[in-house]
C-alpha cells in the first residue's frame, strides 16, 4: 500500500475552479430575481430599497446604505453577521428550506447558533449528544502507549481530550519546524487554545464549517467517509459535503475533501484500522503541504491558528 | 470491533463477515493472552503426602478449632513435632482449601515470600532491574498474595519462624487467609494469635507408641519398660523417643541420657565417613531440602548410605526431597563442621549444574538459586584456589539478577584470589573480568569499565600459566573492544577486536581447540571475535564492509543434526542467535528487508524460547523485527511488535527509561 500520494492534481483542479463564479451566488441571484418579479420591481435599485425597508423597517437615509445589499447580491461581500443574513433572507421572502440553504450554503455556516443559556433546547441537546458520542469513540481508540508518551493518566482520559486532540491535529499538518513533545506540552496548556477548542466541541457560538469538518475527520479517524462526514455535518446543522459547493471566498473545500476521501477509500478499503489511520495522517499532512506550496492557505482544513507556533 | 462494525462502509470497517470473524478471533486471543500475562495466581499448591504420624489427636482437634478463629501459632522446643503436626493438619484438611502454601521461614518471612520457588505467583517474579532490592519486591508480592487470598481459600503455613522480631509478621497475620505458624520462640508478635503449646507425648501416647512399635520390632518387656522410662525422662520428646526406639530396634542398649542432645543424635550409630559427609553437606543446604536426584548428581553420594541415614531418622526423604530437621542440621553443623574445603565436592557439583545457566531458561535456573545462595552464605570466606566453581556461581547469580549478592561475593572472591596468586597473575586478571561482568550486567557501566581495564592490564602483563591464557586474554580484548565501540572510538575497537581474534587463533593452535572449564571452545570464540568486528563496522555505518566481514565468518561450527541432543545443542542453538541477529541488522541496513525479516523472526523465536518473552535479548530482537516491518510499511505489524516490547519493558525493565521513550517515539512516529 502506497504510503503518501501526490495531491498536486487534486489541489490544482480545486484552485482552477475557484476562479469560477460561486454557484451559491448564482442561486442568490435567482432568489433576488424572483423577489424582483414578486415585488414588481423593474430596477435593481428599487428592489434594493424594498429589501432595505423590509430588513430595517425604515427607508435608507443615504444611498450608501444600499451599497451593502448590492454587494451581497453581486458577491463582493457577504452579510457581516447572522442577524443581517437572517433579515436579508426574510426580506427576500425565502421559504424555510431556502433559509437553511442561505445559512448553510450561501453563508457556509451552521443553520443555528447556540449560546450557553440555550443549552437545554432540544435541538442543542440532540447535537451535543452526537458530539459527545463522537468524542467517546475517539477516546476509546487511544492506545495506552500514547497516554504514557504524553505522561497522561489513562483514568482521566476525558480531561486530557485537548492534549490528545492537539497532538493528533499537529500530525496532520505540514510541520515546518520539527517540533518536540515538550514544546507541545508547554503549548497545549495555553488558555486561548483550550478555550477555543472547548467552545467548538461544545457547539457554542459561531463555528466555521471548516472547523467542524476537521473535528469530524480527527475524531472519526480512521472510520471516515463521505457518508459518515455528511451524517455528522447534517446532524450538527451544516451543509453536507456537496460537489461544487464553495466557501464564502469561493474556495472549493468540498471538492477537495471529497477527492481526498475517494482516494482514501481506494487506497485503504479492507485494511487494518491502524494502517488506515496512519495513511490518513500521513496523507492529510502531505495534502496540507501541497496546499501550502500552492499558496492555498484558505483550503488548509486541518490547520488552525493554535498550531501557528509550529507551522508556517 | 464495535467501531469497525458500526462504520463498516468506511475503509477501516469490516470488509465482509469473514474479516469480522477473523478480527473477533484475534481479539479473543489477545484478550486471553492479556489475561494470562496479567492475572496473578498461585501457580502451585503444597500437597503433603502420607507419612507415618502418631498420636496428637487432641492437638489436631484443638488446632482445627483454633484455625476457625484466626492465625494460630504452634510453639514448642525443637524436635517436639510442630512441623509434623502442621503437615498432618494440611494433609487432613487439604480438601477444604483451594491452595496451601508451606514456607520454610528460617531466614525470616521476607526471604521466604520473595523466594519465587516457594511462593510461585504467575506473572510475578523477582528482577533486580525492576525492583532493585527484595524489599520492594516483597511489598508487591504480599499485595498480590492478599488479592489472591481474597479470591480463594488459602492456608498459609509459616514453618520454623524462629525469629524474635520480624517486621513482616503483622502483614502476614492480617492476610485474609488461614495462617499457621510453627516456631520455637515465644514472641510478643504472637499476642494476637492463638497459641498452642506443643508438648511431648503424654504418658498414654508414649505407651501406645511403644505398643505399636512392639508389634513391629518385638521388643522385650524390659526394653519396653526402659523405653517408657526414657520417654518419661525426656518428657515425651518425640524426636528423642523415636531415636531411642530406633536404637532399640537395632538391638542397641543405652545408658544414661546425655545432657548434650547433639551427642545423643549421632552416638551409637555406625556412621561411615560417607554418611557423615552427607550430613555435613545437607547441613549447609536450605532447610526446605534438596531433591534427592539432584543431590546424588552433585555430591556423587551413595544412595544406600542416604537410605541408611533415613532409617536412623537423621535425614528426611519426603516426596523425593532430602532434608534434615533443624535440630539435626544444627547438630550436624556442630559435630561435622562443614567448610569449603571438606565440602568442595558439593561446591564443584553445584557449579557443574549452573555453569551453563545462560543457555537455560530463567525459570529452569530458578530451581538452583537457593542452593547456590546457601553455598555462598555458608562459605562466606572463599579460597582463591576454589576460584573456578565460585566465580561460576557468581556468574549464575547475576544471570538470575541477584546483582547485589553477586557483587558482594565477587569482591570477596577477588580479594581471596589476589591473596592466593598475587596481583599480577592470570587468575587475578580473569577474576577482575568476572567482577567487571557483574557490574556490566547490573548496568553499572563506570565501575565495570574500570574493572575490565584492570583485568585487561593484568592479563596483558602477566605470564601465561597455561594455554587457557590466550582464550581469557581474547575475552578481555573483546570487552575492551566493546567498550571502545560504545564510546565511539571505532578504530580502537577494531584494534582490540583484531587482538582478540589473534589471541583466539593462538589458543586454538596451542591447545588444540578445546577450552578449559566449560568455556566455549575456541572455534566458537574465534567467530565471536569476528562478530565483534562486524558490530563495530555496523556502528561505523560501513554496512557493505560489515556484510563482507560477516560473510567471512564460517558458521558451520554451529551446525548440528535434528537428532542431536544435549546441552551442546542448546549452546549452538542459542549462540547462533547473536550471529543471526547481527546478520539481520546488516540485511536491514543494506535495504534487504524481506531477508532481514526472516532472520529477525528466527532470532526472536529462539531468544524467546531460551530466555522468555520479556528478557532483554528477546525485547531487542523484537524491536529489530518491528523496525524492519516499519521500514517495509507494515505499520500494523510494526505497531504490534512495538507494543509488545513496550509492555515487556514497562513490566520487567521499568527503569530503562531511554529505551522506553525510544519505543514510544517509534510507536507515535508515522
Amino acid at each position: 500500500m502506497e504510503k503518501t500520494m501526490n495531491w498536486d492534481a487534486l489541489v490544482e483542479q480545486c484552485l482552477k475552479k475557484e476562479k469560477e463564479l460561486r454557484p451559491e451566488l448564482l442561486w442568490l441571484q435567482k432568489m433576488y430575481e424572483r423577489f424582483c418579479e414578486r415585488e414588481g420591481a423593474v430596477k435593481k435599485g428599487e428592489a434594493d430599497r424594498i429589501l432595505y425597508q423590509r430588513m430595517y423597517g425604515k427607508n435608507p437615509e443615504k444611498s450608501s446604505d444600499l451599497l451593502k445589499i448590492r454587494y451581497w447580491r453581486t458577491g463582493r461581500h457577504l452579510p457581516a453577521n447572522r442577524e443581517q443574513c437572517r433579515r436579508f433572507g426574510e426580506a427576500l421572502g425565502l421559504e424555510k428550506e431556502e433559509m437553511s440553504y442561505l445559512f448553510q450554503g450561501y453563508w457556509d455556516r451552521c443553520d443555528r447558533v447556540f449560546w450557553p443559556e440555550e443549552s437545554e433546547e432540544e435541538m442543542y441537546v440532540r447535537r451535543i449528544a452526537f458530539m459527545e458520542e463522537l468524542i467517546q469513540e475517539y477516546l476509546c481508540k487511544i492506545p495506552p502507549s500514547r497516554m504514557m508518551d504524553l505522561n497522561l493518566n489513562p483514568r482521566e482520559i476525558r480531561t486530557h481530550l485537548r492534549h490528545l486532540y492537539f497532538t493528533d491535529a499537529v500530525r496532520c499538518v505540514e510541520v515546518w519546524k520539527k517540533f518536540e513533545m515538550k514544546m507541545i506540552r508547554r503549548h497545549i496548556s495555553s488558555v486561548n487554545y483550550a478555550a477555543e477548542l472547548e467552545r467548538s466541541l461544545k457547539l457554542l457560538g459561531e463555528i466555521p464549517r471548516k472547523t467542524v469538518i476537521r473535528h469530524l475527520i480527527l475524531l472519526g479517524n480512521p472510520f471516515v467517509n463521505q457518508r459518515v462526514l455528511n451524517e455528522g455535518l447534517i446532524c450538527l446543522g451544516y451543509l453536507p459535503l456537496t460537489e461544487g459547493h464553495t466557501m464564502t471566498d469561493g474556495a472549493r473545500l468540498d471538492d477537495l475533501v471529497l477527492g481526498f476521501l475517494k482516494q482514501y477509500e481506494r487506497s485503504c478499503r479492507g485494511t487494518d484500522p491502524q494502517e488506515c489511520a496512519a495513511w490518513l495522517r500521513a496523507n492529510l499532512r502531505e495534502l496540507d503541504g501541497c496546499l501550502l506550496r500552492h499558496g492555498a492557505k484558505n483550503l488548509r482544513f486541518m490547520y488552525f491558528k493554535a498550531l501557528k507556533d509550529f507551522c508556517p | 470491533m464495535g467501531l469497525r462494525e458500526k462504520y463498516k462502509d468506511t475503509p477501516a470497517g469490516f470488509l465482509d463477515e469473514e474479516q469480522k470473524r477473523a478480527a473477533a478471533k484475534q481479539l479473543a486471543q489477545e484478550i486471553q493472552q492479556y489475561e494470562n500475562s496479567h492475572v496473578y495466581r498461585l501457580a502451585e499448591s503444597y500437597h503433603p503426602k502420607e507419612e507415618w504420624f502418631f498420636g496428637r489427636e487432641n492437638c489436631l482437634k484443638e488446632l482445627g478449632a483454633a484455625m476457625k478463629q484466626g492465625p494460630v501459632v504452634l510453639y514448642g522446643i525443637g524436635g517436639v513435632g510442630k512441623s509434623a503436626i502442621a503437615r498432618e493438619f494440611a494433609r487432613r484438611n487439604q480438601g477444604s482449601y483451594d491452595k496451601i502454601l508451606c514456607l520454610s521461614c528460617e531466614k525470616g518471612i521476607q526471604q521466604a515470600v520473595c523466594d519465587d520457588m516457594q511462593v510461585k505467583i504467575s506473572n510475578l517474579r523477582y528482577s533486580y532491574e525492576k525492583y532493585g532490592g527484595k524489599r520492594r519486591y516483597y511489598r508487591e508480592k504480599i499485595k498480590k498474595l492478599e488479592e489472591i487470598s481474597r479470591k480463594i481459600h488459602l492456608l498459609l503455613i509459616l514453618d520454623n519462624l524462629n525469629v524474635q522480631q520480624d517486621a513482616r509478621i503483622q502483614e502476614v497475620l492480617t492476610l485474609p487467609c488461614d495462617v499457621l505458624i510453627t516456631t520455637r520462640i515465644q514472641s510478643p508478635a504472637w499476642e494476637e494469635c492463638q497459641k498452642i503449646y506443643v508438648r511431648g507425648f503424654s504418658i498414654r501416647e508414649q505407651k501406645s507408641l511403644i505398643e505399636a512399635c512392639q508389634k513391629k520390632f518385638s521388643f522385650s518387656a524390659k526394653t519396653q519398660e526402659e523405653l517408657l522410662y526414657y520417654g518419661a525422662q525426656m518428657q515425651g520428646h518425640p524426636l528423642r523417643i523415636f531415636l531411642k526406639i530406633r536404637d532399640a530396634a537395632k538391638g542397641k542398649t543405652y545408658g544414661k541420657s546425655s545432657e548434650d542432645f547433639t551427642g545423643d543424635l549421632f552416638s551409637g550409630l555406625p556412621l561411615k565417613n560417607s554418611g557423615k559427609q552427607i550430613l555435613r553437606e545437607l547441613s549447609v543446604m536450605p532447610a526446605s531440602g534438596i531433591p534427592l536426584d539432584l543431590y546424588l548428581r552433585i555430591s556423587k553420594a551413595d544412595e544406600t548410605e542416604i537410605h541408611k541415614l533415613e532409617s536412623y531418622l537423621l535425614v528426611n526423604l519426603r516426596d523425593g526431597i532430602l532434608s534434615l530437621s533443624p535440630v539435626v542440621a544444627e547438630a550436624a553443623r556442630k559435630t561435622f563442621r562443614p567448610s569449603i574445603v571438606n565440602c568442595r565436592k558439593l561446591v564443584w557439583g553445584i557449579y557443574e549444574c549452573v555453569y551453563d545457566a545462560w543457555l537455560k531458561p530463567f525459570s529452569q535456573n530458578q530451581q538452583m538459586e537457593k542452593y547456590v545462595l546457601a553455598i555462598l552464605e555458608n562459605f562466606s570466606r572463599p579460597r582463591g584456589w576454589m576460584m573456578r566453581p565460585l566465580e561460576g556461581m557468581v556468574t549464575f547469580l547475576w544471570i538470575q539478577e541477584y546483582y547485589w549478592e553477586a557483587e558482594k561475593y565477587a569482591h570477596k572472591l577477588m580479594r581471596s584470589v589476589e591473596r592466593e596468586y598475587g596481583p599480577a597473575h592470570q587468575n587475578t586478571g580473569e577474576m577482575a573480568l568476572r567482577v567487571a561482568a557483574v557490574y556490566h550486567n547490573s548496568l553499572n557501566f563506570e565501575p565495570s569499565w574500570e574493572w575490565y581495564v584492570r583485568g585487561y592490564e593484568i592479563l596483558r602483563n602477566c605470564v601465561p600459566v597455561n594455554t587457557a591464557y590466550y582464550h581469557i586474554f581474547a575475552r578481555a580484548c573483546e570487552k575492551m573492544g566493546r567498550m571502545s565501540r560504545w564510546k565511539g572510538d571505532y578504530l580502537k575497537a577494531l584494534e582490540y577486536e583484531e587482538e582478540a581474534y589473534q589471541s583466539e587463533v593462538r589458543f586454538e593452535q596451542e591447545s588444540g581447540g578445546r577450552a578449559f572449564y566449560h568455556e566455549e571452545d575456541s572455534a566458537v570464540s574465534k567467530r565471536g571475535s569476528q562478530l565483534e568486528k562486524v558490530k563495530t563496522l555496523l556502528a561505523m555505518g560501513e554496512f557493505k564492509e560489515a556484510s563482507k566481514a560477516y560473510q567471512e565468518i564460517d558458521l558451520s561450527v554451529f551446525d548440528h543434526n535434528e537428532s542431536d541432543t544435549g546441552s551442546w545443542v542448546y549452546e549452538m542453538d542459542y549462540r547462533i542467535c547473536e550471529f543471526e541477529g547481527v546478520w539481520a541488522e546488516i540485511l536491514f541496513r543494506n535495504g534487504r528487508y524481506k531477508c532481514a525479516e526472516e532472520f529477525s523472526k528466527k532470532v526472536l523465536e529462539r531468544t524467546c524460547k531460551y530466555r522468555g518473552n520479556y528478557f532483554k535479548d528477546a525485547l531487542i530482537a523484537r524491536e529489530q523485527l518491528a523496525d524492519i516491518c516499519q521500514a517495509q510499511g507494515k505499520q500494523a505489524e510494526a505497531a504490534r511488535e512495538y507494543e509488545i516490547v513496550l509492555e515487556g519493558l514497562t513490566k520487567e525493565h521499568p527503569y530503562r527509561k531511554e529505551w522506553i521513550q525510544r519505543i514510544l517515539d517509534k510507536i507515535n512516529e508515522e
